[in-house]
């Protein structure tokens, strides 16, 4: 019996006629559509796959940049956000940052070497522009904040530091009240500010501007 | 089979057949599926009538509805215990959770924040409720939450997964399995009582821990609300529910009002040692907290009436005028048609009333 390689066949592969050709067209068209309108389908409703993709991250890089400092390293990937899935990260908060046209939201933490549970999250929020990034700054801008020189009108509450940047808007918290987290959260937002060019609406993370600070 | 080669005319059959069969299936899914998609998350069995966690209380009609302890950081402890002994002074929690009773105590656990920023419940307070709670004689205490963020990540940075473990209760996270939807909730004439804007028959909730407690106590933070105004007792109950809580807020006081009738609870403590007064509900600035807010001091609220607890702390720690916060008013008027047909004894939008009749006790410890 002829194997699939040795089929006989009328006549040779090469001369297939102009109505297969158009039948085996239909066909890839078909299936072509079919394809597309699944996809199509997938993607008009929230939550396919495809959607998630759609809405996935723009920003650069997986991981915030390494501070050099001895106890803290970067402990996760990043997380991004764009406008329309920001609740998913600060619900009720969100309509805020919409309100000035934020592009999307960069998340990342630091961890303490040693003690599990301390960290320090950064929230970093691309606002498209220098005038959003300044509104909704002062927006969330204390009555009498206690100013820092990070970034554009840097300032401190607490242990954590916020600052704003061209287009960035800057938050580095971190879970603790202890004065060496306010001096580690310091220090990476004067990394982090040194990462985000007025121009550029590039993040503050690895990819963006590889290498450890001098 | 044979080896007979395949002729032109078969060749033109058989991808006839094979693009009108594709033709078909594509023409028939087209015409069969769902065009309004599936979402998993609201797929999902009718859950029944929810309880009224307060049914069976026989709570004294010259009782406190609220009680107010004004106290101090250290004194978590004795500030949890004042306030429910103000709230009944013969029994305290012994009024309201009875031996074999099984406790779901429902914190703010919404966002990965640590307890200092004011965004979640105080650990401590929720640790001292859990060990009153087992002091009354509960035989299971529960807690639980749905996040919008991790859950493992919010319960772990907010200190409430350490405490529920250090306490022996058991931590219900918000897996899929738990959620149902409810089943139709008419008011006593027949009417539809919740919101016409708001399908609850298809919005999930977190069910299972609702169904196995027969008490339930409310633990929120007070704090400012970007979107409702202010956050308490009554917002609270948003961390019971699933799906896309982000497309309740085009209606969000109908939302929240709606809760407020569906959930009974036995009591809600309303957790002021730390207000978020301002850049609610998620912070960030230990300027944007204050002890107690207005007050200066930490705070604790106990209420047998949720509507009327919001309206004091709305009022005297976030300084805010009552009226202006429309659930409140919503909320009592949906409950006042429970109420009229004795399903419902506490629905009170405006404290005053209450502070009129000398119903509200304060206690600084």
């Amino acid at each position: 019996m002829p194997t699939f390689f040795r089929r006989h066949y009328a006549r040779r592969l090469e001369a297939v006629g102009r109505t297969e050709q158009a039948v085996g067209a239909v066909i890839l068209l078909a299936l072509a559509g079919i394809l597309t309108a699944y996809l199509l389908d997938l993607a008009t409703h929230p939550g396919s796959p495809v959607g998630a993709w759609e809405a996935a991250p723009t920003a650069p890089g997986d991981r915030l940049p390494d501070p050099g400092l001895p106890d803290w390293i970067p402990c996760r990937q990043t997380e991004h956000f764009t406008a329309d899935n920001l609740f998913e990260k600060i619900n009720g908060r969100a309509e805020v940052y919409l309100q000035h046209q934020v592009a999307g939201l960069t998340f990342g933490s630091y961890c303490h070497q040693t003690q599990t549970g301390r960290t320090i999250d950064v929230y970093w929020f691309n606002m498209g522009r220098p005038q959003s990034a300044q509104a909704v700054y002062e927006t969330e801008r204390p009555a009498q904040p206690d100013p820092v020189p990070i970034g554009d009108a840097g300032y401190q509450s607490g242990t954590a530091v916020f600052f704003r940047k061209g287009a960035s808007y800057v938050q580095v918290v971190p879970s603790g009240l202890d004065p060496a987290d306010g001096q580690a959260a310091r220090r990476i937002a004067e990394l982090l500010a040194d990462r985000i060019s007025y121009q550029s609406a590039d993040g503050p993370t690895s990819a963006a501007n590889p290498g450890p600070r001098p | 089979m044979t080896d007979r080669p395949i002729t032109r005319r078969e060749c033109l059959a058989r991808g006839a057949g094979a693009a009108v069969a594709a033709g078909l299936a594509a023409a028939g899914g087209f015409l069969l599926h769902d065009r309004e998609g599936r979402d998993p998350a609201t797929d999902l069995p009718s859950a029944g009538g929810l309880r009224d966690f307060f049914a069976g209380i026989d709570f004294p009609a010259g009782s406190p509805r609220i009680a107010v302890v004004v106290g101090h950081e250290q004194r978590i402890r004795q500030m949890v215990q004042a306030a429910l002994a103000a709230l009944d002074p013969e029994l305290g929690l012994k009024r309201f959770v009875g031996r074999g009773d099984v406790v779901l105590i429902k914190p703010n656990v919404g966002f990965d924040r640590p307890p200092h920023l004011g965004a979640t419940t105080h650990p401590e307070v929720l640790r001292w409720v859990i060990r009153l709670c087992r002091e009354a004689g509960a035989s299971r205490v529960m807690v639980t939450d749905n996040p919008i963020e991790s859950p493992q990540a919010c319960f772990a940075k907010s200190g409430i997964g350490p405490v529920v473990q250090a306490e022996g209760a058991e931590l219900v996270l918000p897996a899929s399995g738990r959620f149902r939807v409810l089943a139709p909730w008419p008011d006593p004439a027949g009417q539809q009582a919740t919101a016409a804007s708001i399908d609850w028959q298809r919005w999930p909730l977190l069910w299972e821990p609702l169904d196995q407690a027969t008490r339930l106590i409310g633990l929120a933070p007070v704090k400012d609300h970007n979107l409702a105004g202010g956050s308490m007792a009554l917002k609270n109950w948003y961390g019971f529910l699933g799906g896309r809580r982000s497309q309740l807020h085009q209606a969000i006081h109908e939302a929240i009002s709606d809760l407020a009738l569906l959930l009974s609870p036995t009591l809600v403590i309303a957790d002021a040692t730390r207000v978020m007064m301002r850049s609610g509900p998620t912070g960030g600035r230990l300027s944007d907290v204050s002890p107690g807010g207005k007050l200066g001091r930490p705070v604790l609220v106990a209420s047998v009436d949720p509507v009327a607890c919001d309206s004091w702390c709305y009022q005297n720690l976030l300084d805010r005028d009552p009226a202006g916060l429309p659930y409140l008013e919503l909320a009592a008027r949906k409950i006042q048609s429970q109420i009229r047909a004795g399903r419902r004894r506490f629905g009170q939008s405006d404290w005053r009333v209450y502070g009129s009749e000398g119903r509200i006790a304060t206690i600084s410890v």
